[in-house]
């Protein structure tokens, strides 16, 4: 959702970079299709202190998006084994990636950089709802989300994050979306930017590419550049 | 050969079959596909059910028919009636209730399929049955349009009855049409095979349209029924073990200074 998100604001001509901080579970690199062989340094390197933040940023831009004067990077965390364990063995300075995300804006004159973050609570959530100026909870019509999405909101809350928008992912075809809309939002006291269908195209397309820009005409993809509009108004 | 050929397309037995499916063809896209196109877009139950049978009717000239549901309690509960030449409209928007018991599919005792009944036998084989005649000597038990006709000083001749099934042929329900009527004069008549064809295709569509509102229907009740359940005393829990850590308390503080910083040098992150 993330990729599709940034990938609709960048449509609209803007620089945008998308930093993976799920450092246990990399994956959004796959819908950009950076292979692992073109990544010579990630997000793990630049927090060992072995490289500049920028060098970890490859340009993904889709001709879609060059086309419309946009430009897309992404910072990958990386694939390999050792250094995950390494990451969630030892830690990292927390500064370091805090500097770096500054740095990497400035870098690379950005418009918008999105943090996709692992799903759940963890440092490098807290850290990125901590320094955004927008948060998007996604989560599902489902009781194994409800809970933890509680305390994701009332975390950020405590954190005084300035933004907090909700997205209902994966509803199942025929609910009466603004029901569902509704007790979302009476819920969790927070305005529900979208509420998305479960898609077979979607789940057809099997994270091989970017949905937005392999289906522009689909309903869904029209639901998620209005989510992405709201997101960056 | 081919002059054999060119002498059977010439003939004037093929040139009146072809024809015919011409008719049947034109017959099916003109009125049977649009009439299943608006039923799928009915949104009242009762009103889906009654176009079900009024089209159904019209299609054969049918003086009559009754549209039975199939339950969870394994009958077919009838749930509309129509009798033009009685004016008689039971069920559905009418608001007036069918005073028959629902037809068992099995015996309650011996749990048999009940094969007398000729809507309980078209829902277990979801095959259509066609009946000339109930007066005449049958396997099928006629003691229903008798009694009815008794009641009514009505006369069923004609039958046919035809199951209404979702995508994966279980039968829903079942359409049964008594007494169709010839379009010139309206005496009497049996249901023609071609008719019947034609029927069948629009119970086709029935069905697929009555499933995918029963399905909209449970999609929409678990709306009502989705009830985020938040346990507020685990919520607190959780998030007084995260908002006590030291890690948390110092990310507020540098995270404020980072963000004034931040606003001062550059555009915002998201």
């Amino acid at each position: 959702m993330t990729a599709n998100i940034a990938t609709a604001v960048a449509l609209t001509g803007r620089r945008v970079a998308i930093i993976d901080t799920d450092i246990q579970s990399p994956g959004i690199h796959v819908l950009f299709g950076l292979e692992e062989q073109r990544m010579n340094k990630a997000l793990n390197d630049y927090l060992w202190g072995n490289c500049l933040i920028q060098d970890t940023a490859y340009d993904v831009t889709p001709p879609e998006v060059s086309s419309g004067g946009g430009q897309m990077f992404l910072v990958p965390s990386s694939l390999n084994p050792g250094e995950i364990a390494r990451v969630l063995r030892e830690g990292y300075d927390v500064s370091r990636l805090i500097d770096g995300i500054r740095d990497l804006i400035a870098a690379l004159s950005l418009d918008y950089l999105f943090i996709d973050t692992h799903p759940g609570l963890n440092e490098e959530t807290l850290l990125s709802m901590t320094i955004s100026d927008a948060l998007v909870i996604i989560l599902r019509p489902d009781s194994q989300d409800y809970l933890g999405t509680a305390v994701t909101v009332e975390l950020a809350r405590r954190l005084e994050v300035p933004r907090m928008l909700m997205l209902v992912n994966k509803v199942p075809q025929g609910m009466d979306v603004e029901a569902v809309r509704e007790k979302v939002q009476n819920a969790y006291r927070a305005p529900v930017a979208g509420v998305l269908p479960l898609s077979n195209e979607v789940m057809l397309l099997a994270s091989s590419g970017i949905f937005i820009l392999r289906a522009p005409r689909h309903p869904l993809a029209q639901q998620i550049r209005d989510i992405a509009a709201d997101v960056v108004s | 050969m081919e002059e054999a050929v060119e002498q059977i397309e010439d003939s004037a037995p093929w040139r009146e079959l072809l024809a015919r499916e011409r008719l049947r063809s034109d017959y099916l896209m003109q009125i049977v596909v649009p009439i299943g196109v608006a039923l799928a877009y009915e949104t009242n139950f009762d009103r889906l059910l009654e176009r079900m049978l009024i089209e159904a009717m019209r299609l054969c000239n049918a003086d009559g028919g009754t549209l039975y549901l199939r339950t969870e309690q394994d009958s077919l509960e009838f749930a509309i009636m129509r009798t033009e030449s009685l004016n008689l409209a039971l069920g559905g928007t009418t608001g007036r209730e069918i005073p028959y018991p629902p037809l068992p599919l099995h015996d309650p005792v011996t749990r048999r399929p009940n094969h007398s009944r000729v809507a309980a036998h078209a829902a277990l084989t979801a095959n259509a049955v066609n009946v000339s005649d109930v007066y005449l000597p049958s396997s099928f038990d006629f003691t229903g349009p008798r009694a009815f006709d008794q009641a009514m000083g009505y006369r069923t001749k004609s039958l046919l009855a035809i199951p209404l099934a979702d995508p994966d042929k279980h039968v829903t329900g079942v359409i049964q049409l008594v007494n169709a009527r010839a379009k010139e004069n309206d005496a009497l008549v049996e249901f023609g095979p071609r008719i019947q064809a034609v029927v069948e295709c629009l119970c086709l569509l029935a069905g697929a349209a009555m499933t995918s509102y029963v399905r909209q229907q449970k999609l929409k009740d678990q709306v009502h029924q989705l009830r985020i359940e938040i346990d507020q005393s685990k919520r607190d829990r959780q998030v007084s073990e995260i908002t006590g850590s030291d890690y948390f308390k110092s990310l507020k503080d540098r995270a404020r200074e980072l963000k004034q910083r931040a606003r001062e040098q550059a555009p915002g992150a998201i």
